[in-house]
């Protein structure tokens, strides 16, 4: 048996194992590679630089915990983004309404809140005044239809049950009552329902809606051919999560907790050694498919 | 819960995380309990989370809470109908009544293709077609005809422009007239050449992706993110090392004893030949 | 059988609530015909309230799917262990999601009142922050090994058309990288050019074909030959 044979048949655990070898390492020591900031990422932060005052807008996140370690960093990043924003465009600052057709969502606003913030009144962001967060609306499709005919009808309630027609405690939402009032989506993503319903439910009824979409790597190819006519941009996954992290850091470095950025950095190396692992077993597997002698 | 100490709430946490997640990553050794145990609790976490989030928006939909405008309390009779059509979609797990089900499943099926039908048009395919009329002679600012600008490899140029058209077209026609000859073949392969590489961008993409989730498991294991860090860390190695003693202890139980000498091949059957009729002369 | 068991009943149905909400759509929208589109909101929301309240079908399914093993278990099989304890972890999230999180059990000084924790109910949302996430997420990330694995063993350049694949992943996956930029600043221009121009285009080809899909089986539902959702029997 030639040695592109033997290679050829090598145990898959010991490729599992180099993988881990790979990428523990880097992890702790990383090599801080610089991150190249792509005009996708400048041009979603461009966006939310430009929305006017008193505008609102409608932060999704419809993730589950399976697409977090590549979206979270997009969801911390775009909810400070947006609370700079609202501490900036006051007096008339702009509003934020959260919410998720994802049930695994819903418990995803409060982590990203309480892990960035802590008290949410930290950088001056009133709930019910600044901001909203309606929890998880079921029925997918459906639901986002709902919403966008009915915002009251669709969500009576807020995610801790209060009524969102309650003028005390929800003044924001007197104001937001169908899709005609929202100036902005922030669609950050894992799967189906997501920008492809939106376009067909939101975007049908109010064709100016600006749409911007946090994607996860493979749902990349299905969001760049609406790009940029009906999505004006989007992050390209866990890279696009990394360089966008580091754009807001230079804007708000006082808020955006260190720890974030280290990770940021971290996983930019091993992302790029496990790339260059996958890079070097095509390779071999390729070349060894091409050099083992055939048999006659 | 607020009687539990925070810091014990966080360590618990962070051992039974660490314990799941490796559980599930003895899969990669080889399949055993453990994974069993990890994948029934995965099954078990993804049906019952879901349970609890549904409830309360039929709750505060149908029923509605004090002093809203939604739900049975507000006036709204007519979710007495709702329920209805919730509960006789439950028949679907008997036999006899099954039939029941199929007017509940039809009144959703019917708003599904409703809302799609009536704007798959518009959002989706003449957005993607007038997308594609693409300006094939794009200008700078002198004036001057952009064939191909280095600086933006990707951006607006009659190369670029142009091969966006003919790739998407040559992917239309190679989906509807796949079985054409001639011509209407050749398009088609063009278009193949785009799906191809449409394929393999995906494939790129899509690593990137199941890299950024194995990254950010090995972070949680590593505890450079989680609730609590020195116990992530202690869980890692004192849970990894315990399951690797006991996956080699389980895969060396569980191996197969030595070949014996095979057993000799029984005899073949051979059925008992009927004995002839002797022909009898009538 | 009875005109009421068979599937035409519930095939009409469809057929006139689609027709429904696609004639609100297009001639009874905004203030030309309010009935409609109050009715076309009602029945959506119907279906929104029907598709959380059925959530409660699978759960039961796996239930009775595990009960069976659980009841034909025979000595030397251990697979009635997990299936209890599957049972054993789904009531403990719907106890603690839906029944404990319902209880106004803390007093809470801004509201002077016991309030209800709801979904927030600190046991539920620790069973979803270390249990539900940890393994939902894992799942996941364990195909980052099985596809480094099919990379080597499988992944192949046949053909040319495999070859073409092979290239534009390999130079795609060298744009994502930050260490390809680091590399070459040309990966990235390469890596950008081939997601904007040739996967674009292939992709719109697909989306535009698979629109065109959905509407054909729109119109076969609206029709009446797609009968496949209804199930087996008469």
């Amino acid at each position: 048996m030639s040695l592109w044979e033997k290679l050829e048949r090598i145990d898959r655990r010991v490729l599992y194992g180099l993988l881990w070898i790979v990428v523990l390492p880097v992890l702790y020591y990383p090599i801080n590679l610089p991150i190249v900031i792509s005009d996708l990422t400048t041009e979603y932060y461009n966006q939310i630089e430009a929305i006017p005052a008193g505008s609102v807008v409608v932060l999704a996140f419809d993730l589950g915990p399976a697409g977090w370690p590549e979206l979270g960093g997009m969801c911390y990043a775009s909810m400070q983004h947006l609370f700079t924003r609202i501490s900036e465009t006051r007096p008339n600052p702009i509003k934020v309404v959260m919410l998720t057709y994802w049930a695994t969502g819903a418990a995803l606003i409060p982590n990203c809140f309480n892990e960035v913030y802590g008290p949410m009144d930290k950088m001056g962001a009133v709930y019910g005044e600044d901001w909203v967060n309606l929890g998880y609306i079921a029925g997918g499709e459906v639901g986002m239809s709902n919403f966008a005919a009915d915002v009251w009808a669709a969500k009576p309630t807020d995610y801790q049950g209060w009524l969102v027609n309650d003028a005390t405690k929800l003044p924001m939402m007197q104001n937001v009552r169908t899709i005609q009032d929202v100036y902005m989506l922030i669609s950050i993503e894992s799967g189906t329902p997501g920008y492809e319903e939106y376009l067909r439910q939101w975007w049908t009824r109010k064709t100016t809606l600006r749409i911007l979409v946090g994607a996860l790597g493979v749902s990349i190819p299905g969001v760049e051919p609406y790009r940029p006519t009906r999505v004006q941009s989007y992050l390209p996954g866990g890279a696009g999560a990394s360089q966008y992290i580091s754009l807001v850091g230079k804007k708000v470095p006082a808020v955006l907790p260190g720890q974030m950025g280290k990770k940021a950095v971290g996983v930019n190396d091993a992302l790029s050694t496990s790339h260059i692992l996958v890079i070097i077993f095509v390779a071999l597997g390729n070349i060894g498919y091409f050099l083992r002698p055939r048999r006659k | 819960m607020t009687m539990i100490p925070e810091e014990f709430v966080l360590a618990a946490g962070a051992w039974v995380s660490v314990f799941l997640t490796l559980a599930v990553y003895s899969f990669l050794y080889k399949e055993n309990p453990i994974f069993r145990f990890a994948e029934h609790s995965f099954i078990a976490a993804g049906v019952g989370y879901w349970i609890a989030y549904n409830v309360w928006y039929c709750y505060d939909l149908a029923i509605g809470v004090p002093g809203g405008e939604s739900g049975i309390q507000a006036g709204q009779w007519w979710w007495i109908f709702a329920f209805l059509f919730g509960i006789i979609y439950y028949f679907v797990l008997t036999r006899k009544y099954f039939w029941i089900y199929r007017y509940s499943l039809a009144i959703i099926v019917g708003v599904g293709a409703g809302l799609t039908l009536r704007t798959i048009v518009q959002a989706q395919i003449l957005s993607l077609i007038l997308a594609t009329f693409l300006n094939l002679s794009p200008t700078d600012t002198a004036g001057n005809l952009i064939i191909f600008n280095p600086a933006s490899p990707a951006g607006a140029s009659l190369i670029n422009n142009l091969l966006i058209v003919v790739l998407v077209f040559g992917s239309v026609i190679y989906f509807f007239f796949t079985s054409e000859a001639g011509v209407i073949k050749n398009i088609g392969r063009i278009g193949r050449v785009a799906l191809m590489t449409a394929f393999g961008a995906a494939y790129g993409n899509t690593i990137m992706t199941r890299m950024n989730l194995f990254i950010g498991r090995a972070q949680d294991l590593l505890g450079i993110s989680g609730p609590s860090p020195p116990d992530q860390q202690i869980a890692f190695v004192v849970i990894g090392i315990t399951m690797l003693i006991v996956l080699f202890g389980y895969s060396y139980l569980k191996k197969k004893p030595p070949e014996e000498a095979p057993a000799p091949e029984p005899a073949p059957k051979t059925e008992a030949k009927r004995p002839r009729r002797k022909e009898t002369s009538t | 059988m009875t005109w009421y068991k068979r599937r035409e009943g519930p095939l009409i149905v469809t057929i006139v609530v689609a027709l429904f909400l696609i004639f609100e759509w297009y001639f009874g929208k905004g203030a030309l015909i309010p009935e409609t589109t109050k009715a076309s909101g009602e029945i959506q929301r119907f279906v929104a309230f029907i598709l959380a309240f059925v959530i409660g079908v699978g759960a039961l399914n796996v239930l009775r799917i595990h009960w069976h093993r659980i009841q034909r278990r025979k000595p030397g099989d251990y697979s009635w262990v997990y299936s209890s304890w599957l049972f054993i972890l789904i009531i403990l999230f719907v106890v603690t999601g839906a029944i404990l999180g319902a209880i106004p059990y803390e007093y809470d000084p801004e509201a002077a009142a016991y309030v209800a924790h709801r979904t927030a109910e600190p046991s539920y949302v620790w069973m979803f922050d270390y249990v539900l996430s940890a393994l939902d997420a894992t799942m996941y990330s364990i195909l980052a090994f099985f596809i480094a694995s099919g990379a080597y063993r499988a992944f192949r350049a046949r053909t040319a058309e495999a070859a073409l694949l092979l290239i534009a992943g390999t130079l795609v996956m060298l744009g994502n990288a930050p260490i390809g930029g680091f590399m070459w600043t040309g990966f990235i221009d390469i890596s950008t050019w081939i997601q904007r121009i040739p996967m674009m285009a292939g992709m719109r080809g697909i989306l535009i074909g698979a629109g065109l899909g959905a509407i054909a089986m729109g119109i076969r539902i609206l029709t009446g030959r797609e009968r496949g959702y209804l199930g087996g029997g008469e």
